[in-house]
């Protein structure tokens, strides 16, 4: 893809522990466009670790290393802590996966979406109100004016999903990191909340960096799909054509899913090999 | 379909579940009534806040302000139980990670049970039941936080089964946990109905896990239970009512 936003190669994410070192993430390699790119893997393959290599956010104890990083332009690995800062939330934003812990309880639901337009750009209070009553709109919430008075303990978890999101696109950032969105959600809370993602993402040409293990909502709703598998991509693929994935640990995640139309007495274990650790990987189809 | 009273093992007639006092008192669950019989496997789906959660803590004895009525074998339970009743009746509840005393080992959750009901053979239990939920004896001294989530929803699982209940009440026993565990975790309730020919309550939002797990399902909304189907129908999409096509849909796209 020519007009890539995010281009990283050969990122590794190392923790230092007490006895020995810890390779959470190796040898990552993916661009990002004005696209919706989805990783998937299990908890522990690295995917969220990644995401947050990508805004710096790496706890200490954690070291990057690439080869590049660069974000429109930008080297990231050689950006300072006040370049991060601009970028953060202005041009790459984040949303994480429950509200419950992400919004600031002790603050009015309109006033965190203000602030978020706020911090980025020069307008007065009042105006910055005014967007942030459009965007409660634009994730189609009802009753504006009541939701902007609201903590977030009075809202229900779809709506504060709803609430993060607008905050995240307040800003009209380039690239949207969501770090599992709707896992908090129920299946019916679920599907608008990806809709009115997908509509706010199609109208301003959004990226979008989609953290996921729920493989089935990821073939429906991103274009592209990752596969990390201990900290390696295993497979990258066309959404559409997940279930021809070739690398055995796509396959059996795929397999382990219980599936409404086609009943089995016993589901399919994913068995790991030790030899995925080193393995061939595939992308579009093709051993790489 | 009526079930034969002799098969009964666990009923509700018209559970109504209310909270709140005063103006603030809201209806949380309105005379819900089911049966299942015994080795039957039922599950109750809906959105969150339609109350299915509530019916089953209502069951498990975690509330007991209720009106209607608990039968299990055909008698009415009182409100408060007694210890005979957790001996036949256990829950596993969602979130592994917070179902587990984190300063208790493996070995001391899996007592508590045997010694509350004054049972025999405790290390023998121990070992039997780790064995049962797929693992071994070298669980038994370690803490949770040294065990991933699928082991710690075993060992849930463990202390649910050591007192040899006849029900297990679940509440999305696998919406905390990973795809892969998950099919771990659904194989493995399935192992263990039909060898200890346990009957299961399971509540859950997600269609494909209840249809795998469950022959029959009621759809709940809004703390009313609107239809019964089976799991068959539930595939086909043979429901009655407009809210039960519209979760299908939802469950579906």
């Amino acid at each position: 893809m020519n007009n890539s936003l995010l281009e990283v190669e050969d990122l590794n994410i190392i923790f230092k522990g007490a006895h020995q070192e810890q390779h959470a993430v190796r040898n990552v390699s993916f661009r990002v466009g004005r696209e919706k790119l989805a990783i998937v893997g299990e908890s522990g393959s690295g995917k969220s670790q990644t995401c947050r290599a990508l805004l710096k956010l790496t706890p200490k104890a954690g070291r990057i290393e690439a080869t590049r990083m660069q974000f429109d332009g930008i080297d990231l690995l050689a950006a300072s802590e006040k370049q991060m800062r601009s970028l953060r939330g202005n041009r790459i934003s984040m949303i994480l996966q429950d509200p419950k812990f992400s919004l600031n309880p002790l603050m009015r639901i309109g006033d965190q979406v203000a602030e978020a337009y706020r911090l980025h750009s020069k307008v007065s209070q009042r105006e910055a109100q005014q967007r942030a009553l459009q965007m409660l709109e634009a994730v189609h919430i009802r009753d504006v004016e009541k939701v902007y008075r609201l903590y977030p303990h009075e809202i229900s978890g779809g709506m504060g999903q709803r609430v993060m999101i607008a905050m995240m696109l307040i800003p009209e950032p380039d690239l949207i990191i969501a770090d599992e969105p709707t896992s908090a959600l129920d299946v019916t809370v679920r599907q608008q909340v990806l809709a009115i993602l997908d509509e706010l993402l199609a109208r301003r040409n959004t990226g979008l960096l989609f953290i996921s293990h729920d493989l089935n909502l990821v073939s429906r709703f991103c274009d592209r799909v990752l596969v990390m598998y201990a900290g390696r991509i295993v497979e990258e693929i066309a959404a559409a054509d997940l279930h021809n994935a070739r690398h055995p640990y796509t396959q059996a995640l795929l397999a382990s899913q219980p599936r409404l139309h086609q009943p089995v007495e016993m589901l399919s274990v994913p068995t790991r090999d030790a030899a995925w650790l080193q393995g061939p990987a595939w992308r579009n189809g093709v051993l790489v | 379909m009526m079930i034969p009273s002799q098969q009964r093992r666990l009923e509700t007639v018209d559970l109504s579940i209310a909270f709140g006092e005063g103006a603030q008192r809201r209806q949380v669950v309105s005379n819900v009534s089911f049966t299942l019989a015994d080795g039957d496997s039922y599950g109750l789906i809906g959105e969150s806040g339609c109350g299915k959660s509530t019916i089953l803590r209502a069951l498990a004895g975690l509330n007991t302000d209720y009106h209607g009525a608990i039968l299990f074998d055909n008698r009415e339970e009182q409100p408060v139980r007694n210890k005979a009743f957790y001996r036949r009746v256990q829950m596993v509840f969602q979130d592994p990670y917070a179902s587990l005393h984190p300063r208790k080992m493996v070995y001391a959750t899996l007592r508590e049970p045997l010694q509350l009901h004054q049972l025999d053979r405790h290390e023998e239990r121990i070992s039997e039941v780790l064995l049962a939920v797929g693992l071994n004896d070298s669980y038994r001294y370690r803490y949770p936080h040294q065990l991933s989530g699928g082991q710690r929803q075993r060992v849930a699982i463990a202390r649910a089964l050591i007192v040899e209940p006849s029900v297990l009440l679940l509440d999305e026993p696998t919406s905390a946990l990973d795809v892969s565990v998950q099919a771990e975790i659904l194989n493995l309730f399935s192992t263990l109905r039909r060898r200890r020919q346990l009957t299961y309550l399971m509540v859950t939002h997600d269609l494909a896990v209840v249809t795998h797990l469950c022959e029959r399902v009621a759809i709940m909304h809004q703390g009313a239970l609107l239809e019964e189907l089976s799991a068959d129908a539930l595939r086909r999409g043979d429901a009655q009512q407009p809210y039960t096509r519209q979760f299908l849909a939802a469950s579906e796209a």
